[in-house]
This record gives structure tokens, C-alpha cells and sequence, in this order.
């Protein structure tokens, strides 16, 4: 019966610890949905254009003509801004670069004011697309 | 004689479960503390599922001019491609990087329910400057 009884304490002891311990280990684990990437943009090969305006009998710009662009670049939009030397923008247009074998060349024609030629300092160049 | 053994063997079985009860109530009560103390520790694995099952988020940009950079800005970057059947209502965040995968610009919206994304940088980025683009959808 002593034995009997020690067995059995002890018995419950160890269960008991056991039983714990095993819900003590227990964990549920979920998770949201998550995507995530990274993508290079890459340019079409403009580091510098250079353009020639076309200056009406007023003095104001009417065209600007880029050339010398990558073909890589055909199919893309050229963003073009008259700058003056305060760096402020007197008027910008937009032109789709077309297709070409050698090197291509577009042409602006809107600016979105009229612009005139004396206070053009610089141009400010982008392309984007394709 | 006899009676003695026996009230001892009795005391032997009353402590013996009682130092069982008092093991099991201390380690339980600590398995449920377990979760909130500063030591404790949980581990396992859980499969992280994409919404995006069909199609490849894709940015594309709009520029315009910025005097204080001065040169053209990132003035819109549309996301294209999104799954929206299945991503419909999701976080995104769309990360302007540039050189060194430096973060040019964050930008976080959400996922529409048909067509693309137009997200609108906080901040003037120089469009020349931009050399990545990160996308992530959460949800």
C-alpha cells in the first residue's frame, strides 16, 4: 500500500509536468499574404540632347528640335522645358519619340505659353515610357 | 505499531499529491504567462501567401518640371499590371530608390478594385535620379 501510494504520486508528478510543459510548447502560427519585388529602371541610353529653337519675327520660340537621341528611346515620350536663369520653367511640351535607324530626333512645337526666346537660358530634358 | 505505519503511509499519500498539485499549478501557471513575459519565446513556421496571382506589378512615370531641383521630377508612378480580382482593398507601398538602392521616395495606397494605381510622391524626386523601384502588397 506505501509503495503503492508513492508510486502513484509520483506517477501524477511527472504527468502532470508533462501535460504542461506540452501546452506550454503549443504555438499557432499564421500569416498575412504579403508580395513584395524590385525592379531596375533603366534608361534608354539619353545622358545629354542637345536642341536647336525656331524663333518667329516676334522673338518667340516656336520649335524646338532634339536630335541625336538613342534608338533605344523610340516609342518613348520627350519631355522638353524652357528654362530661364532662375531655373523657372516659361513653358514645356511633349513630343513621341518615332521610330528611327540610326539615331532619332523629335520636335516640339507647344509649349503651353508663349515663350520668348531672349529669356531662355536652358532646357530641361526627360523621357519616359516603353 | 501497525496504526502508526499506516497514519504515516496515509500522511506519505496526502503529501505525495499534494506536492503534485503544487508542481502541476506552478508550471501551468507559468505556461500561461508564457506569451507576455519578456523572455518568452514562440517559434514556427507559417507559409507567407501572395495576393498577386496573376499578372506583374509594373511602374511607369509622369514627369514635370521642379525649379528647386532643377530638372524634371517623378510627378506621378502608376502601377500597372495589378492583380485587382485578388488584391482589391490591399496596402500597397511603391519605393523610389536610387543610387546605392538609396529610398528616394515611399509612397503607400491602396489597391483599386479595376484598373491601375496612380500614386503622387510626397517629396520632389529627381527623375534622373531614380535607378529602382520597389513594390510591396500587404494583406
Amino acid at each position: 500500500m506505501n509503495t503503492l501510494s508513492k508510486t502513484l504520486g509520483f506517477a501524477v508528478t511527472v504527468a502532470a509536468t508533462f501535460a504542461a510543459c506540452a501546452a506550454a510548447a503549443t504555438l499557432a502560427l499564421g500569416s498575412a499574404k504579403l508580395s513584395a519585388g524590385s525592379a531596375a529602371v533603366t534608361s534608354c541610353g539619353v545622358s545629354s540632347l542637345s536642341a536647336t529653337r525656331n524663333v518667329d519675327n516676334s522673338g518667340n520660340v516656336t520649335q524646338v528640335n532634339v536630335g541625336g537621341i538613342p534608338t533605344a528611346c523610340s516609342g518613348a515620350t520627350l519631355s522638353v522645358a524652357l528654362v530661364n536663369s532662375a531655373n523657372t520653367s516659361l513653358g514645356s511640351g511633349q513630343a513621341t519619340i518615332g521610330s528611327c535607324s540610326t539615331t532619332c530626333s523629335a520636335t516640339i512645337t507647344s509649349f503651353g505659353a508663349t515663350v520668348p526666346a531672349a529669356n531662355v537660358l536652358k532646357y530641361s530634358f526627360a523621357v519616359t515610357g516603353t | 505499531m501497525s496504526k502508526a505505519i499506516k497514519g504515516l503511509a496515509k500522511k506519505r499519500t496526502v503529501f505525495a499529491l499534494l506536492l503534485a498539485l503544487t508542481i502541476f499549478g506552478a508550471v501551468y501557471g507559468f505556461a500561461a504567462t508564457l506569451n507576455v513575459g519578456t523572455n518568452a519565446l514562440g517559434a514556427g513556421n507559417a507559409t507567407v501567401a501572395s495576393c498577386q496571382v496573376t499578372g506583374t506589378p509594373t511602374g511607369t512615370y509622369t514627369v514635370a518640371y521642379d525649379s528647386t531641383i532643377p530638372g524634371y521630377k517623378v510627378a506621378t508612378v502608376v502601377v500597372t499590371g495589378l492583380d485587382d480580382t485578388n488584391c482589391n482593398g490591399k496596402a500597397i507601398s511603391v519605393t523610389l530608390t536610387g543610387a546605392s538602392s538609396a529610398n528616394l521616395a515611399t509612397i503607400t495606397g491602396t489597391v483599386p478594385a479595376s484598373g491601375n494605381l496612380t500614386l503622387t510622391p510626397g517629396s520632389s524626386v529627381s527623375a534622373a535620379a531614380v535607378t529602382g523601384v520597389s513594390v510591396a502588397i500587404n494583406g
